[in-house]
């Protein structure tokens, strides 16, 4: 027999459980299909929750499982033999325009605990969860209209709409005609260890409220993160397909086994009596260029499915959260106004275009190629560890300050060349997004300097 | 610290019955190696000039779909295994 719904989701995700809790809500008949035996099983990624999530669902607070609220953002730049040469951390600016963007980069949680609580909240509202289903084929009618799903065990599950949100290998892409393949320079893989720590340790060593995300650079591997998690934290990195299997690249495994073999990592995890405890890889987009192709006649993608993840950092959930949502919302009003197809559903590429996720997208190129030239190009980093490490050598004793001073000035001459380029390939292109206009700037800058008073000098006599 | 690294692979926990969930169609592959290249797991290869897929891939695939994604002459089909099979994560 064949089950009938107004929305079929596939994924049970964030993205899937925001959807069927969103679809339920507005009372429309939901069921979201998710392979693993329970939400969260096969979740590898994505523990950060930003501070939009507590912005945008603020159901969030009630969450009952343990985060971990990060205050310090690290930066640890590491020379050619992996010794830390510059280290930099941050807080959280006042800037930030609500409380918890004043107050937190990210919390980070574990999926296997954040999935289950979510589909939770979406089966409360009325949407009817079924596991260990794993959809292999759209049904369609003679029109290429999407009108349901087809499992592994051979149901038929129709729907009006149906919502991909099966993550970055989605079928329901696929199938729909949306995207047979992501292209080299969209997808990345990711490799992950997660590491055991007892909180005590975590909590003594680093401080409750020190907590921090840790990204190590070097010339030898991609930039890898330390995200410190409730009693653990994930070690890993990821690239472009493209990039990994170019010829100077080596497999992930050995990075992965460098990077934690190298002196820091080996330093915090000696440090907090740390043990391997679970591998993961998986996909994750990282489009360099605005989403496309999110909707069709009868489908909607969601999440990592429509490529959603942050262009700078791939953060996901919250996009996928957000897009779930927004998606849910596209399908009921195509389902009242009684058009399903392309036509009909196309408010939701509007809608999302329109949202913080079109916003973001907006600078996909120039964040992605940021990221790409400098955290993810090894050889790039080089001239600016360099750099970075000597930015402080007029304070160093070893010889009369204005000596050490004239030193440092003739490495950034030295080095001028690959600044430059740097600040003309990265920052002018930002610089223009961010509609900074150059050249009267720089005039304001320079008028601003003839004008300056000059203070008073302490020293007497002169 | 160095016998606990090389052992990171074998942190996987998997369940139930998977079945065969990757095809290789030999004769459309090119042998590029990129499979092999990018394979977390090592379950693709390089012999001859062609790609082989390790007899035992369902006991070690984490399921990740990269060697279908990477693959330029589409020789790779990967599916996910059954519903309820495969791979299970209890700290992504």
């Amino acid at each position: 027999m064949t089950k009938k719904y107004d929305v079929v989701i596939v994924g049970g995700g964030p993205g899937g459980s925001l959807a069927a809790k969103t679809a339920s809500e507005k009372g429309l008949k939901t069921i979201f299909i998710e392979r693993a035996r329970k939400p969260g099983e096969k979740a590898s990624s994505g523990c950060g929750l930003s501070p939009r999530v507590w912005r945008d669902f603020p159901f969030i607070k009630e969450m009952p499982m343990p985060s971990l609220k990060i205050k310090f953002q690290t930066l640890h730049l590491l020379d050619k033999e992996l010794n830390e040469r510059f280290m930099i951390r941050w807080s959280p600016s006042n800037l930030g325009k609500y409380a918890e963007g004043r107050e937190f980069f990210q919390a980070n949680v574990y999926r296997s605990e954040l999935d289950p609580w979510l589909a939770k909240l979406a089966t409360d509202a009325g949407a009817e969860l079924q596991a260990s289903a794993l959809v292999t084929d759209l049904l369609k009618d003679e029109k290429g209209q999407v009108t349901g799903v087809v499992t592994d065990k051979g149901e038929k599950i129709e729907g009006a709409v149906i919502i991909g949100a099966d993550g970055a290998f989605s079928r329901v892409a696929k199938c729909a005609g949306l995207r047979e393949k992501w292209k080299p320079d969209e997808i990345t893989l990711v490799v992950d260890c997660d590491f055991e720590a007892s909180q005590q340790k975590l909590d003594d060593v680093i401080g409750p409220e020190e907590y921090s995300n840790n990204v190590f650079v070097s010339p030898l591997y991609p930039a890898t993160y330390i995200a410190t998690m409730p009693g653990g934290f994930h070690v890993g990195f990821g690239q472009w397909l493209g990039k990994f299997t170019s010829g100077a690249a080596k497999r992930p495994y050995e990075y992965l086994k460098e990077v934690v073999r190298s002196r820091p990592l080996q330093q915090f995890i000696n440090k907090v009596g740390a043990k391997p405890r679970e591998f993961h890889a998986h996909l994750l987009p990282w489009m360099p260029r605005v989403p496309s192709n999110t909707f069709g006649n009868g489908v909607l993608l969601v999440g990592d499915a429509a490529g959603f993840p942050c262009p700078l950092e791939a953060e996901g959930v919250y996009y996928a959260m957000l897009s779930g949502k927004m998606a849910a919302e596209a399908a009921a009003k195509a389902i009242a106004g009684g058009d399903v197809t392309a036509k009909g559903l196309k408010v939701y590429e509007d809608t999302w275009k329109k949202s913080t996720i079109g916003d973001e997208f907006s600078t996909a190129k120039e964040w992605a190629q940021l990221w790409a030239g400098i955290f993810f190009d090894p050889c790039n980093w080089d001239p600016l560890v360099r750099v970075a490490n000597n930015i402080m050598f007029w304070s160093s004793w070893s010889d009369p300050h204005i000596e050490c001073f004239r030193q440092e000035l003739g490495l950034l001459g030295e080095e001028m060349p690959t600044l430059l380029a740097f600040v003309k390939s990265y920052l002018m292109p930002l610089m223009k997004k961010a509609k900074v206009p150059v050249f009267r700037t720089a005039l304001k800058l320079g008028w601003q300097y003839l004008k300056a008073k000059k203070k008073n000098p302490w020293v007497e006599g002169e | 610290m160095a016998q606990q690294v090389t052992e990171f692979k074998k942190l996987v926990k998997r369940t139930g019955d998977t079945g065969d969930f990757i095809k290789l169609n030999i004769d459309a592959c090119n042998g590029c190696g990129a499979c092999a290249k990018l394979c977390p797991m090592n379950i693709w290869g390089l012999k001859q000039g062609k790609a082989v897929l390790a007899s035992d891939y369902t006991a070690r695939c984490v399921e990740c779909g990269s060697c279908d994604v990477v693959c330029p002459a589409s020789a790779i089909t990967f599916n996910y295994p059954r519903g309820g099979s495969g791979v299970v994560w209890e700290h992504g």
